[in-house]
């Protein structure tokens, strides 16, 4: 089986400023990894490469060992804003949308992930709050079957409890051999479930380790998180 | 292909969500403005009065079509941009240039559908108007006996100026799409590419008057390229001939501009133009 993502000399520029910079990472079947990294570091801009709505790059980006963009949006799901779908639209018309257009998207655990969710399939996107809307980007993402997933912060507008409650039943949702990429800033809630970090500085991956080589280590993933960027302000 | 006509499915049904609304306000205005204009907005229940009362509303109905016609067009150039430019639509497993082209037909599918609809409307209200007008019964009745004689002397040549004309139209109506899409790629495109340094506004007239100068450049530089550029163009304002050849040759070159317009859009959408952040 080939792996969920491969990335190889990746450059990217945008209005002449390069925004990342000989990149390259690999992630194996079955990982959930932390991508982190400081505001503007590039975590956003990397996952819009992966999933092909970011241009103009350079190098190679491999999804299941695919290079070509429609094949690689096919076999990864991103936790997209819903920004195509008019206030006005209500959860079962954006459901059908996914489910034409998606063919892995599967309706029955969409179901079971929007009552996890507590969200009524009956509310118009204008009636909910960013939590909620961030909980429906979550049960959308997750409803497809898909080799990767990229979540992008995806945590900013849920409270806590729900918050917690979501992070603990994310290895429940994700096929066995899926890896996800997760974005946030809430490191030390999401720790429990990681295999791996990543960490992006200097507009190129600085650092990938295995959570068990942090934990060798007598480190939490926070404390790791933290004292990497201690070591390089002190250097 | 699957994915191509479900994507188009969905393009279409957006597209043509606000048709009956549209509809409804077009009757409702022209009704409103045929009330107000006639005999100074009294109605009398005259057999007379009433028959001309649905003449003149099929008539506003009529100029209006075209009005609404126009303003659907332009809402479908709007919808086109909007699509190319969302995270929510550019993350569906489709290739680019397929997305492209599905999104441009899937425009013109639902003009043409709201061109039916608007031609039912009006033959609908052509019955309507048929049944109360006694006049305009009359001359339907004869219109159609002239048409009948001509039709008997229909020949290639005119068949050929008619469908011609309707291809015209047609290859207009694509023009437009192309010509929208090539100036909002192209000045994105720049955008992305000009140094973040020089203030947004600044950008925008910049890469607005580089668009001019290089599309000014371009036909300047080929006093033949503007012949075959501006023929199809003098051909529609009557500043040909007029003759067969002229049309044909309008429609080769009508055609070719086409092709041309869809071949830039693709390369500037797969290669350059990338999807607002959807945050």
């Amino acid at each position: 089986m080939a792996n969920p993502l491969e990335i190889t000399d990746l450059v990217y520029k945008k209005n002449q400023k390069k925004i990342i910079t000989d990149l390259n990472l690999t992630l194996k079947p079955g990982k959930i990894v932390a991508l982190l990294g400081e505001n503007g570091a590039g975590k956003t801009t990397l996952m819009r490469i992966i999933s092909g709505v970011a241009k103009n790059y350079q190098g190679t980006v491999k999804v299941a060992g695919f290079a070509k963009e429609s094949e690689r949006k096919d076999h990864l799901s991103f936790t997209d804003g819903l920004t195509g779908f008019s206030h006005s639209v209500k959860v079962n018309e954006i459901v059908k949308f996914y489910q034409i257009l998606y063919h892995d998207f599967s309706l029955k655990q969409f179901e079971q992930l929007r009552k996890f969710m507590n969200l009524d399939s009956d509310l118009r996107l204008s009636e909910m709050s960013k939590g909620m809307k961030e909980k429906l980007i979550i049960a959308l993402t997750f409803s497809r079957k898909t080799d990767l997933y990229l979540l992008d912060e995806p945590f900013s507008g849920i409270d806590a409890m729900a918050r917690k409650k979501i992070i603990k039943s994310i290895i429940l949702w994700k096929q066995e051999k899926s890896t996800i990429l997760i974005s946030d800033h809430f490191v030390n809630e999401i720790a429990a479930v990681l295999d791996e970090v990543v960490i992006i500085k200097n507009k190129t991956i600085c650092m990938q380790k295995s959570t068990e080589e942090i934990r060798a280590d007598n480190q939490t993933v926070e404390d790791f998180y933290e004292s990497f960027y201690q070591r390089e302000e002190e250097e | 292909m699957a994915i191509f006509n479900r994507y188009f499915t969905v393009l279409f049904r957006l597209k043509t969500k606000w048709i009956s609304l549209l509809l409804i306000i077009q009757t409702v205005a022209s009704f409103a403005m045929t009330f107000f204009n006639f005999n100074n907005g009294h109605v009398y229940i005259n057999r007379q009065i009433f028959s001309n009362f649905f003449t003149l509303w099929l008539a506003i109905f009529i100029v209006q079509a075209l009005l609404f016609i126009g303003i659907f067009y332009l809402t479908t150039c709007f919808q086109n941009e909007r699509v190319s430019g969302n995270q929510t639509w550019r993350l569906i497993p489709i290739d680019d240039k397929k997305l492209y082209f599905d999104n441009i037909l899937s425009s013109f599918a639902a003009l043409l559908f709201f061109a039916i609809l608007e031609i039912i409307c009006t033959l609908i209200l052509s019955a309507v108007t048929f049944t109360f007008d006694g006049q305009f019964h009359s001359s339907i009745i004869e219109m159609f006996a002239d048409i009948g004689r001509h039709l008997q002397q229909v020949d290639l040549e005119i068949m050929f100026d008619f469908f011609g004309a309707l291809m015209m139209v047609i290859l207009c109506a694509f023009l437009g799409y192309f010509i929208i899409s090539f100036l909002n790629y192209s000045s994105r495109a720049l955008l992305d590419f000009l140094p973040q340094a020089l203030s947004k506004i600044y950008v925008r007239v910049i890469s607005v008057f580089i668009i001019i100068l290089v599309a000014w450049l371009m036909i300047k530089a080929n006093d033949v390229g503007l012949k075959i550029i501006s023929f199809p163009f003098k051909f529609m304002f009557g500043e040909t001939s007029g003759t067969n050849d002229d049309l044909a040759l309008a429609l080769l070159l009508m055609l070719l501009i086409n092709i041309l317009f869809w071949f830039f859009d693709t390369i500037l959408f797969s290669k350059f133009f990338e999807a607002r952040e959807g945050k």
